[in-house]
């Protein structure tokens, strides 16, 4: 059957009713995830083949509550029902245990609401279709076309195709499916300074799409040229640029890779509901809804985008998933909760549970997030065709440079970190350039770091369209799950003492 | 090496298909499997709820191989399955020539080998993965009480054992296996101090009490922030955690082979051939996974690599990449294996001063017990920016209160420092590292 129609785990469906069945006749409530992932990715260094690696994983995650509400989780690889059986026993008995181990109990699943849909994927082309000697010549073109366009470098150059499907199904009757895919093609650039001492510098350009034949459309591959060409030219331009010393609170203009940075580190995780006994964002476990914490026509939202790297339809736990605005002009709304962590809340789930793969319990994620407001300024040229001299015009043209001696500016995300107890975050950039009103400096990387609540304060204004396509692998207990997001092209923090960049 | 029990049927199945050889165009000139079984449980804390929803008691079993075929016409195929796929050859064989391609230099099989005699299995933790639990309630009992004895509101943490059997066989005679087993925890005290632990053999909570005595002292100190903090340069002491991340990150990082190989390593080829000098002549690194019942301690790579000790930094020259048989043929070298993490390594300097000691020593300073954001660094460049929000202030060598700091420097050259020393930490196998003065120490306040 071709994966890009149907669903492969249908075939299975029997093992997990007869999970149901067991479930029931023990008196325990079982919600049971079968899980089908496939992964192809091909590599290429400095012009040869480094790697093809393919992958494939088919299994099976349970949680097991008892009548009391204590929980147990428990995982086996393949759908054999003989497996199957042995680990819904231990499972059972494990959640039996747990209860005299002093386990926090919850019976929040008696209130949630059956779920039956059935999501098939967005990518046009099934995973079968992927010929791996195409990917490769593809992969080695666009690896030798960097090679030759900037003699000097060392490139890596991945193309990855990803299929995974989920089936949930729980003892209130809950029968959910969905399907996505992933197409990532990526580029390092890594430049070394002439004399050996000024260090490498490693800049990177992404592009994701849920269709495995993407690169075969011209207006993508452009794209991907024209991010590919930025970085190695910040690369190669990074060995002789100097630090940047910063004289105290300097407005910051991000790209909207950044902001999709500052949107999940800062904001995102601390709007996570299992985080609310802890979290700045909240209160003796309480989101502090209706606290203003930003200014008008600045929000967080965060919901999953058909086809979007990081889109989940459906919860790991088999809710539908629903966009969540954080922050609503300004003043803190919604949070994202799963079916046990709502009452922060008023009782509501978002389905916003993920889990990494069906050996991992799910947990409250976010899905593509993104940073609005309103009346943002229009650009003069598309995202990737602005450089920093266009960037410099644009912060002029806006009065900042009025304003301000130089405005900072930060390209190209790297990631980022966050402690959502205390407040703190981080994220790094692959270069920095400092504006003023005769010029523009290059600067090596620094790290942008400071308060969440600093952060949201000091949202001023956006630039162009909204991009939503910055992706990123989110860690998060131990699990890592695509992530995604953006915001208008570029976004303006005012100065602000409680965030900083440079030392 | 003695394995108590048998290979997965699944594994079996697929080595058995492999060793026929494959059929027409399936034709199998040469392979390896590198395959797992491994058991584990875990009970975890999230924010003072113990065993809830999202941090449940959790049982698991798995069974993966990875595997390495070269098809007769000479070209590579490299995939990764569990327990499904393997016990259904022919799917696994034509999904995996689906993927097949030409790499020369990756067609290494290891031949008839012997593994080191390490002593890495405990049969008490193996019960524990097997569902006897109570050592798991033990240790998180142990880390409730010291919490609850500070009065501290927050506490996460997770406490887990597996017991894995593993083995790498190969067409050209390597027959190893092993049987390992791992018991684990770590806790976070109100998210400022944390705290971890590896052992083979399970852990009492004694002993977890003990470990944790010292974070949870800390989390008092950084409570309070410290008074009129200055910015500019200071000497900063790296506690074992961070020194360890700093370290993983900046110097064994950049001695992976096909990094350096490929030009993407800070480290160029002919710095080994000359036995550059990347740190301060008394800095030496070995690796020495040989350790009895050592949590760094391994028999074999997945590519059937024996574990033997090596030095790759001596006198503070490099002497190797970290190389698999890829990269050792394109090196010209014997394959070098990699450490586990930190406890797989032996560091060595001048005689280590004690953490209380080079406190004392110091007019002015800081101690950073973690960062934020090292992961996000180019680690080719050695340069830094980081936020260090659980860091102590040092005054007149006393420990003061909490600084929010911004670090910014570059870690290898840092490394050449003559003031750069291995500092002692009471219970920490792993040295802490007192870097010079020359980073920028950036306080932000709240």
């Amino acid at each position: 059957m071709s994966d890009s129609a149907g669903f492969l785990l249908d075939p299975h469906a029997g093992v997990l009713d007869e999970l149901l069945r067991r479930a029931a006749g023990e008196g325990l409530y079982l919600i049971a995830r079968a899980v089908d992932r496939r992964a192809q990715s091909v590599s290429v260094v400095n012009g040869r083949t480094e790697e093809v690696a393919s992958s494939s994983n088919l299994g099976l995650g349970l949680s097991v509550f008892t009548a009391e509400g204590t929980c147990a989780f428990g995982a086996v690889d393949g759908l054999a029902p003989s497996d199957a059986l042995v680990t819904f026993r231990r499972t059972a008995d494990t959640a039996r245990v747990a209860a005299r181990m002093e386990a926090t109990p919850t019976t929040a699943f008696l209130s949630a609401t059956p779920n039956r849909s059935r999501i098939p994927q967005a990518g046009r082309r099934s995973f079968q279709s992927v010929r791996i000697p195409e990917a490769e010549t593809r992969a080695r073109g666009l690896d030798e076309e960097m090679r030759g366009r900037f003699p000097g470098l060392s490139t890596r150059t991945s193309l990855s195709f990803e299929r995974e499907e989920w089936r949930v199904v729980r003892s209130d009757g809950t029968q959910a499916a969905w399907a996505v895919t992933r197409f990532v093609s990526s580029q390092a650039m890594t430049a070394a300074g002439s004399d050996g001492e000024d260090g490498s510098f490693t800049c990177r350009a992404t592009l994701s799409s849920p269709h495995f034949d993407a690169l075969e459309d011209d207006s993508a591959r452009r794209v991907l040229q024209l991010r590919a060409e930025g970085a190695a030219r910040r690369a190669l331009a990074l060995p002789a640029a100097g630090r940047f010393s910063s004289a105290g609170p300097v407005p910051l203009l991000i790209d909207y890779a950044l902001a999709k940075g500052l949107a999940h580190e800062a904001f995102g995780h601390a709007a996570e509901a299992d985080s609310f006994r802890s979290s700045v964002l909240a209160r003796d476990g309480r989101f502090r809804r209706g606290e203003r914490v930003g200014r008008d026509g600045v929000s967080v939202i965060d919901e999953p985008l058909r086809g979007d790297h990081a889109d989940q339809p459906i919860s790991a736990n088999g809710q539908p998933r629903r966009r969540v605005e954080i922050v609503r002009s300004g003043v803190l709304h919604d949070a994202l909760t799963d079916l046990f962590a709502a009452d922060g809340v008023g009782g509501a789930s978002n389905g916003c549970e993920r889990a990494q793969s069906y050996r991992h319990p799910p947990i409250p994620r976010m899905s593509n997030i993104r940073i609005e407001l309103e009346n943002a300024r229009p650009l003069a040229a598309p995202f990737e065709e602005m450089g920093p001299e266009e960037i410099r015009r644009l912060v002029g043209d806006a009065g900042l440079l009025d304003r301000y001696p130089r405005v900072v500016y930060l390209s190209g995300y790297t990631g980022g970190q966050v402690n959502p107890v205390r407040g703190d975050f981080l994220f790094n950039c692959q270069a920095l350039y400092e504006l003023t009103g005769r010029s523009v400096t290059l600067h090596r990387p620094s790290a942008f770091r400071g308060s969440i609540l600093g952060a949201l304060a000091s949202l001023a204004d956006g630039f162009g369209p909204l991009h939503l396509d910055a992706i990123g692998t989110c860690g998060k207990w131990g699990q890592s799950v695509p992530s995604s997001g953006g915001s208008h092209a570029f976004v303006l923090l005012e100065p602000n003492p409680n965030v900083g960049v440079g030392a | 090496m003695t394995i108590q029990g048998a290979m997965p049927p699944e594994i079996a199945t697929l080595l058995a298909a492999l060793q026929n050889g494959g059929t027409g165009a399936m034709r199998v000139a040469d392979w390896r499997v590198n395959w797992t079984w491994r058991q584990e449980v875990s009970a975890a804390i999230r924010d003072s709820e113990p065993l809830n929803v999202h941090a449940p008691l959790a049982v698991e079993e798995s069974t993966a191989a990875g595997v390495l075929v070269q098809w007769a016409d000479g070209r590579l195929s490299r995939r990764r399955v569990e327990r499904a796929e393997a016990a259904q050859p022919e799917r696994f064989l034509e999904a995996a020539l689906a993927s097949a391609y030409e790499d020369s230099d990756g067609a290494v099989f290891v031949g008839p080998t012997t593994a080191p005699e390490v002593p890495l299995f405990v049969p008490e933790t193996a019960a524990v993965a097997a569902g006897h639990l109570d050592p798991l309630a033990e240790v998180l009992s142990a880390a409730r009480s010291v919490a609850s004895s500070h009065g501290f509101r927050n506490l996460s943490g997770s406490v887990s054992a597996v017991h894995a059997r593993s083995g790498v066989r190969t067409s050209r005679g390597c027959d190893l296996a092993d049987e390992v087993t791992r018991f684990t925890w770590w806790f976070s005290f109100e998210g400022l101090a944390s705290e971890s632990d590896q052992r083979r053999e399970p852990i009492p909570g004694s002993a977890v009490r003990e470990r944790l005595a010292e974070p949870a002292d800390r989390v008092g100190r950084l409570l309070h922030d410290e008074a009129n903090v200055l910015p500019g340069p200071v000497p900063v002491l790296l506690h074992p955690n961070a020194a360890e991340s700093f370290l993983f990150t900046y110097l064994l990082g950049n001695l992976e082979g096909d990094l350096v190989w490929n030009r993407r390593s800070a480290f160029r080829r002919e710095q080994f051939d000359g036995g550059a000098s990347v740190a301060r002549e008394d800095l030496s690194v070995r690796l020495d996974p040989l350790v009895p019942f050592g949590a760094g301690s391994y028999h074999f790579t997945r590519e059937g690599v024996v574990a033997r000790k090596v030095d790759l930094i001596a006198s503070g020259r490099l002497t190797t990449p970290i190389l698999d048989l890829k990269y050792a043929r394109r090196f010209g070298r014997e394959p070098v294996p990699g450490p586990l993490g930190a406890e797989s390594l032996v560091f060595a300097s001048r005689p280590f001063p004690s953490s209380e000691e080079a406190i004392g020593g110091l007019d002015r300073g800081l101690v950073v017990f973690s960062v934020l954001g090292l992961h996000t660094q180019d680690p080719t460049s050695g340069d830094f920016s980081v936020a260090a929000p659980q860091s102590l202030a040092i005054r007149a060598g006393r420990l003061g209160g909490r600084v929010r700091a911004a670090l910014t420097g570059n870690f290898l050259q840092a490394l050449h420092s003559p003031d750069m020393r291995l500092v002692r930490f009471p219970g920490q196998p792993m040295p802490g590292i007192l870097l010079p003065a020359g980073l920028s120490v950036d306080a932000v306040s709240r």
